[in-house]
Formats: C-alpha cells, structure tokens, sequence
C-alpha cells in the first residue's frame, strides 16, 4: 500500500506542478504543454484507482485528440508570448478570499470523512469497462443519449457559425 | 572565404543560399532571366544581374552568360543552387578554367557518380575494398538483401565510434524551446507499447497483462504526434510549421476510422485485453475473415498515423522542401525516424494481433511440419549468408559473415533438435512472421504509391473509410445480434 501511496504523491504532485506551470508560462504553447502533463497526471491517479477504461480514455480523447487540437489552434494562430498586466486589486481580494474558502472546504471534507486514503484506494473493481459500458447504455441511457444531442447540437452550431457568410 | 559570390538560381533556391550567404557576410550576386526581375531573390541581392531571356535554356542554363556575369560583376565563385546547371560537369570545368570556384563537386566526382550506370560501376569495383561496401550495396540491384546485411553490420561498427559526436552535433537555434526534448520524446510513447504486446502464449510472453491492453496502446499512440507537431512549430520555420500541423490533422482525421476499425474486432471477442483476442481468434477463425472491411480500414489508418507513403504529407518534399524536419539534421533527424520506423512494428504488431491471429500459426494444430519451419528458414538463411559472406576478399566477409551465418544456422539446427525449445519459440515466430509481412506491405505501399493530394487525403478519410468504418460496426453488432437471437450463440 505504501507503494501505491507513493505513486499516488508523485502523480499528484505532478498534477500540480503541471496547473501551476499552467497558468505561469508565458507562452501558450507551454501552457497547453503544462495542461497536457495534468491529464496524464490525472489518467495516472485514474490508473491508481483501478479506473484503468477511464484512465485510457482520459490519454486517448483529453491527452491525444482534445490537447492535439489546442496546440494545433495555438499554432495556426501563431500566437506569441503574452503580455502580462500588472493584476487588478479587484481581482486579487475576492480571489484570495475564494482561494481560502475553498482550501478551508476541502481540508474540513477531508477531516470529517471516516474513509482514510488507503481505503479509497482499494475501492477499484467499480470502473470495470463492463460496468461503465452497463452503466451507460442501461442504467443511465436516457441522460447518456441527451448528452450526445446536445454535443451534437453544439456540432452543428459550431458548423453554422463557422460557415463563410452568403453574400 | 570569398567576398561576392553569383547566385545563379531562382526562386527558394535562390533565397535559400542569399539568407545564408548574409548571414555569413558574403556579398551576392543573383543572375536572373528577364521573367524573374522583380522576384525576391533579385531585390533582395545585394546586385543583379539580366542573363537573358525567360526561357531556361537561353538564361539560366547559358553557361556563356552566368559565365560572363560571374567576370563582370568580380563574382569569385558560383553557386549554382540545385538542380539547373549543379550537376553539369561541362560547367564545373568551364569555371575551373575561368578561375571562378565552383560551389559544388569538383567535375570529376560529377562525371563519376552524376550518372548511375558509371556509379554503379565504380561501386563494384570497390565493393571489395573494405568500407567501400556500404556505399556499394545500394547500387548492386538485386544483391541488396544479402550484402545489406553484411553492410548495416559494418555500419553498426564503424559509427559506434563517432555515434557521439553525430548525437552532439548541433542544429540552428529555435523559436526558444530545446527541441532535443521532442526530438527524444518522440521514442517514449512508442517503446512503451513494446511492454503491452503479447508476444506468444500467456505467462512467458506477455509481459504486461492488463484487460485494457488495447485501449492503453492507443493512448500511447495517439499521444505520439506531439514529437511531429511540436518538432515542426519549435524549427521556427513556416515550412516546418505547416508540416507539424498537416501531421496533428492527419492523426486526428485518421484516429477515428482507426479506431472504429477496431470496434467491430471488440464486439466480436468481446474484451480490451490482447491475450483474450487471439484465444478468441485460436477458437474460431482469424478476425481478418468476418472483419474484412475492418482490417482493410486499419491497414490503410495505420500508414496513415504513421506518415507513410502515401500518407507522407507532412514530409511532402515537393511542397514542404522536408515538412516538420527541415531544420533537423543528424541524431535529431534520426530521431524522428527511428520513432516511425519503432511505430512501424508496434503498429503492425497490433495489426496481427485484431486480425490476423497474433502468435497463432497460419497452419491446422495438426499439420506438425510446420513447427519445423522456423528451423527451416534459420537454417537456409544462415547457410546463404556464410555463402554471401565468402564471396568477399575481405576480413569481414571471410571471418565475420560466415560466422554469423554459422550461429545462425547452429540456432536452426537447436531449433531442430530440442523439441521443447521449438514448441517454445512458435508464438514469437508466427508473431515475427507476420509482423515481416506488414513491413514489407508497408514498404511495398511506399514503392507503388503516390502521394495524396492534401484535400484528397482528408476526403478519404471522412468521406470514404469513417463512414464505411460506421457501416461496418453497425452490420457486425446486427450479425451479432442476429446470431444470438435465432441461433443462440453465445
């Protein structure tokens, strides 16, 4: 277990080097670089978690086809490093404010649940591809088909907006 | 160096050797036709020169004129760009004796090996003196195979050496990230996938066991293009650029009808992981039969992930001078193409896994012959490269060819006698086999295959195999469907 608890820091540490880096980097290609590392990072903790379907899945559709489209967009666009402004004081207080706010939720979650790490780690078998697939099509088929309507509608809206006017 | 040199070329050529001739602090000349007057190269020069007329034969390919300008203008040398006048020896001579140099090969080393029957002589005539080999393989026609061998051996030993200071050599600068690392990356995801193939039969062979094999390897693969993509954009070179970006199109168009190709193999086996795959395939017939359709869509998808002809559009040399490579010589070239090359066999690897039985014999369980044949062809291939290796006067050919074709030929006669170790080496063998043929299609491809057209290439991509790839999963899940319903298959 405790390799496992070690596997888990690193990926997670990993994780948040890869946000932090994400929002440091001056030029956007580093930044979707950095956004690249967290997915994996992430798929890594997925695989930890015996969630190996969603752990696949998060490389192939988050690290392989989504990201590849970013960097392709970033690329086309030629887009160079950014100018940084100094931050506005407006944004820096309610910021901060969040920032605590949400630690102090997170820290006050973990303390009152009775699970410890280890624990949450054992609980694998549920992501099985088979129970995921059962889940979907049978169990939650009706909200799954909606999903795809409405990614298909946003599709086809994307089409229309990108379509070169009539003159 | 010299102070002014001619240009006498036209267009990107021209450019090209203008951008370096500035940033080597050459004053250049360009010599231009009258149709080129107000092209890029001639107000870029520092000078120009009119030689003539559109047509090429009356300016570019004039060696009176290019030669007259050269003297009129006190131009030292000449550069002839490529093509055009670069390889004529006549020229070469005719500047020699002007006294103007001629940036390029002297005229005899044009004389020699500008024309491939005269190479082709040449090399045989120094085939036999040691390293003179390895230039001669390639012109010896149908001798390639065995002295192919004997000359990537002698490659092997004599780069080992100086393989460090290839891997140091350095190339320009670029737009600020160190492209070595993508150079390297571009190996990581693909090795990878060697650790989730199974090579043979369970335990022995399979060195990763996970029920989501399959779906694993395609996230190594399909995270591989970022080598290729962020290869071109860091050479901080449009050309570059572009063929980083027809890369991340083509993968993303071509990973779907890729990985619906493989649906249709999932529905019938019924799980994700390798091993389950081909025992399934060993308890009916190879999935190549009732996923035909599939297999014809993978074969073409998987050139396609792979940049092969005729998928090769971000190389496109005619287009792209080298696409995402341009600005990477040495190991850093190298790199990227071990990765296609190891891609390559990883790719075909999965391809004779879904569809063509894995490490499963092409023969009926009883036909037991056919365990013999591995020894069979060990054992043949091995006495001809002893008979390849004789042939030569030299140390190499005469101690190291023959023996290696003597262990090789020993490993056969093992083979033969241990019938343990032969049951044992069946699976990598088939596997092996199979994995040889898809190569040689692969290669096959590229020799009789030219390249797509960029908007052809992404019609038959989502016009032709996405659709069909569709169909095809549809048909199959009614077959299935059809089969449990009225037949009661499982």
């Amino acid at each position: 277990m405790t390799a496992s608890l070690a596997v888990f820091f690193a990926m997670a540490a990993l994780a948040v080097i890869g946000a932090v880096s994400l929002i440091v980097q001056k030029h956007p290609i580093h930044s979707a670089l950095s956004l690249i590392v967290v997915m994996i990072a992430l798929a890594g903790l997925y695989l930890l978690l015996g969630a190996e379907f969603v752990a696949a899945v998060q490389i192939i559709v988050y690290g392989g086809a989504i990201m590849v489209l970013f960097v392709f967009v970033i690329m086309l666009l030629n887009a160079g490093v950014e100018e940084h402004t100094s931050i506005s004081k407006m944004a820096g207080a309610p910021g901060l404010l969040l920032v605590v706010a949400l630690a102090g939720f997170v820290a006050a979650t973990i303390a009152r649940s009775t699970e410890s790490v280890e624990t949450t780690l054992q609980t694998g078998e549920i992501a099985s591809t088979l129970e995921i697939s059962n889940m979907i099509f049978k169990d939650f088929v009706y909200p799954f088909e909606l999903t795809s309507f409405l990614i298909l509608v946003a599709v086809l809206g994307a089409t229309v907006l990108a379509q070169r006017e009539k003159s | 160096m010299f102070h002014k040199i001619l240009i006498a070329n036209r267009g990107e050529i021209a450019l090209r050797i203008l951008r370096t001739c500035r940033e080597m602090g050459i004053r250049t000349v360009v010599a231009h036709s009258q149709a080129d007057t107000g092209s890029l190269p001639v107000r870029l020069a520092d000078e120009s020169i009119c030689i003539g007329p559109a047509e090429a034969r009356a300016s570019y390919l004039n060696i009176p004129s290019i030669i007259s300008a050269a003297s009129i203008t006190d131009s030292e040398a000449i550069h002839p760009g490529y093509g055009l006048l670069s390889e004529n020896a006549a020229f070469a001579e005719i500047c020699r004796a002007c006294g103007i140099t001629f940036i390029g090969p002297s005229p005899e080393a044009i004389r020699l090996m500008g024309d491939k029957a005269q190479a082709r002589e040449m090399a045989k005539r120094i085939r036999d003196v040691d390293f003179g080999l390895l230039v001669a393989v390639a012109y010896m026609g149908n001798m390639v195979w065995a002295s192919g061998l004997s000359s990537s051996i002698a490659l092997a030993s004599a780069t080992s050496g100086s393989a460090l200071n290839i891997i140091e050599k350095v190339t320009g600068r670029t737009a600020g990230l160190n492209e070595t690392i993508f150079t390297a990356y571009n190996l990581v995801p693909t090795i990878l996938v060697f650790c989730l193939i199974p090579y043979g039969p369970p335990p022995t062979f399979v060195v990763t066991h996970t029920n989501v094999g399959l779906l694993l390897i395609l996230a190594l693969t399909s995270t591989g293009v970022y080598g290729i993509i962020l290869g071109g954009w860091a050479s901080n070179n449009k050309y570059s650029l572009m063929g980083g970006l027809r890369s991340a199109a083509q993968m993303v168009s071509y990973e779907v009808p890729f990985g619906l190709s493989i649906v249709g193999v999932l529905m019938l086996c019924g799980s994700f992981d390798l091993v389950h795959i081909v025992n399934y395939q060993a308890h009916h017939v190879w999935n190549l039969f009732p996923q035909i359709i599939a297999a014809f869509i993978f074969l073409v998808a998987m050139n396609a992930e792979n940049n092969r002809t005729p998928f090769d559009l971000p190389e496109a040399e005619s287009e792209l001078v080298a696409g995402f490579h341009t600005e990477y010589s040495s190991f850093k070239f190298a790199m990227f193409f071990i990765a296609e090359y190891t891609s390559m066999i990883t790719v075909s690897c999965l391809c004779s896994i879904l569809f063509f039985g894995g490490w499963l014999s092409p023969f009926p369980t009883s036909w037991l012959f056919t365990h013999y044949l591995p020894s069979a062809i060990l054992i043949s291939f091995g006495l001809w490269v002893i008979w390849d290796g004789i042939r030569y006067e030299t140390i190499f050919g005469r101690i190291v060819l023959p023996g290696l074709g003597a262990a090789i030929t020993a490993l056969g006669v093992v083979f033969v006698l241990l019938p343990n170790v032969n049951e044992f080496i069946q699976g990598p063998f088939w596997l092996l086999s199979k994995i040889f043929v898809f190569l040689f299609v692969y290669v096959w491809m590229r020799g009789t295959l030219p390249r797509f057209r960029y908007d052809q290439l992404m019609a038959f991509g989502w016009k032709l195999l996405l659709p069909l790839s569709i169909v095809n999963v549809i048909v199959t899940s009614f077959v299935i469907l059809a089969k449990m319903q009225w037949w009661g298959a499982k």
